[in-house]
């Protein structure tokens, strides 16, 4: 295909919709495209800017700059107040003091500047604390409604509801909520809608939706929202936010077992990855084409992948990482019939995980090993490991429905009764159930006689 | 260069760019269609930042 004119380019700036598919994939391969856009966009931006403006305007020349100006000034007040209201919020220790605070209510903490301080902590906390992240949001979201619309520009009331209902999605996708994560996620890109051009925050927003749906195995919705957030992502030139979308939807060909297909994707963003000199994206992508090329039975591609993957994890020091890439390495080992070292690796991998205290993704190896040890060694053996991880389970308090299918599966090993699809059956339900914590286990449909 | 634009690109652009105002809305109180005003825009637009290359080129002859 021609490369794209800059009318055409100039007119996607404008209105992104206005580009055909097959226009949009020849923008997502062509760089001298993306450069072209990329020069149209900025100029873009400067338009936007008020001091473009200063003197020329003839519908509110010096009041419109004016009132920019000093909504700049109030922004940054607002934004060093609320650092000094908030202080002693900021650690997830304070999280009860927090909540009895009430500080929705209270009208001095009633600013965009809070608000977005709650939404910059929520974003930050997800990972170490999301049900903290999860009130920030919320607060933060209960604040951005309660703005006087008089009182902001509308724009920024419309990007500041978008954003906290954004963190809240987050929040509550790391959390496992995933249909409230779904409604947030709603109420965000209507916001960002409203707005009246496309923002970094739409393109983030897109892509929490495509996980959401990924982690409730909703594979078909999932990869459009990838494909949402890549376009929107491209548009916008946030090459990160880009190969996300593009990382993700890799994943949903891999779940849909499009091995061949998912590791082109990561391929690329491997390439990206090396370009950029990005050792993060290089290690992550090698560990995901790694799995697709094992699950291909390529195994020299495999091991390649996996061992330049363990390699920079190990010189980051990423720990849990490390342990993912040596269990796929471990599987690579019983493909190519080395079942020993594979059984050995795979008992490292649990007691690894389990001191991690990542006790589902234990229990999603622990399943792995029982189908090894089915293939090798007896039911004795199943029920022994599989014995161990329940008890760690039971010792750490989580009684979850994980518990439940793991002793479900010890009990037909101790019984003679396991099969491969019933081991099959578990691990599927394990994998889930760590994406979605409230699913309830339901032992499989008897096999057929 | 904005100065030097006629007063329909001018203000087009503005309430585009400054106020934020969307096509749509523009196209309403003009009674046009959003397409005509999305096409005016990329007119303007090219045409102010045509005359920003030359400027920047001429500026950076020896």
């Amino acid at each position: 295909m021609k490369h794209l004119s800059q009318r055409t380019l100039g007119l996607y700036a404008i209105e992104a919709t206005l580009l055909s598919a097959e226009e949009r994939d020849h923008l997502a391969a062509c760089h001298d495209c993306q450069r072209a856009l990329a020069g149209i966009q900025t100029f873009d931006s400067v338009l936007r800017e008020p001091e473009t403006w200063v003197g020329l305007s003839d519908a509110a020349p010096r009041q419109t700059n004016d009132d920019l100006r000093a909504f700049a000034v109030r922004f940054a007040e607002e934004d060093a107040e609320a650092l000094e209201l908030l202080d002693e919020f900021k650690e997830p220790v304070a999280a009860a003091r927090f909540v009895w605070a009430g500080i929705a209510a209270k009208p001095r903490f009633r600013t965009g500047g809070v608000a977005r301080l709650l939404c910059r902590w929520a974003n930050g906390m997800c990972e170490r604390d999301p049900l903290y992240a999860l009130k920030l949001a919320e607060v933060a979201t209960q604040i951005s409604y309660a703005l006087p619309d008089t009182s902001y520009p509308r724009n920024a009331i419309h990007e500041l509801r978008g954003e906290a209902l954004k963190e809240q999605a987050n929040a509550l996708r790391f959390l496992g909520r995933l249909p409230a994560a779904l409604r947030a996620v709603t109420k965000s890109e209507l916001e960002y809608r409203r707005l009246p051009h496309e923002n970094l925050g739409l393109a983030a927003v897109k892509y929490v939706r495509g996980c959401v749906h990924y982690e409730q195995d909703e594979l078909d919705d999932a990869e459009a929202a990838a494909h949402d957030a890549a376009d929107a992502s491209l548009r916008l030139g946030l090459a990160d936010t880009y190969m996300n979308a593009r990382h993700l939807l890799g994943h949903v060909l891999f779940d849909r077992q499009e091995y061949a297909a998912a590791a082109n994707v990561f391929e690329g963003i491997l390439r990206y990855g090396k370009a950029k000199g990005s050792v993060v994206w290089i290690a992550r992508e090698s560990l995901s084409a790694g799995g697709c090329y094992l699950e291909l039975g390529r195994a020299a591609e495999a091991r390649h992948h996996l061992d330049d993957a363990r390699r920079l994890f190990s010189e980051m020091g990423f720990l849990t990482e490390i342990t993912r890439v040596d269990w796929a390495i471990a599987r690579l080992m019983f493909s190519e019939g080395n079942i020993p070292e594979a059984v050995h690796r795979l008992r490292r991998c649990i007691a690894e995980l389990t001191s991690h205290e990542m006790l589902t993704e234990a229990a999603v190896v622990a399943v792995d090993l029982a189908e090894i040890l089915h293939a090798t060694s007896g039911p004795r053996e199943i029920a022994k490991v599989l014995a161990n991880v329940v008890r760690t389970f039971m010792d750490a308090g989580k009684l979850t429905s994980v518990l439940t299918a793991l002793a479900y599966l010890k009990d037909a090993a101790t019984a003679g009764t396991v099969t491969p699809g019933l081991v099959a059956y578990v691990r599927r339900f394990v994998q889930r159930a760590e994406r979605q914590p409230e699913l309830l286990f339901v032992p499989p449909p008897p096999d057929p006689v | 260069m904005l100065a030097r634009l006629g007063a329909s690109c001018r203000d087009t652009l503005e309430r585009f760019y400054l106020l934020g105002e969307s096509a749509i809305a523009i196209a309403e109180q003009r009674q046009k269609t959003s397409n005509y005003i999305r096409r005016l825009l990329n007119y303007c637009r090219n045409r102010v930042r045509s005359m920003y290359i030359a400027t920047t080129s001429r500026e950076s002859l020896p």
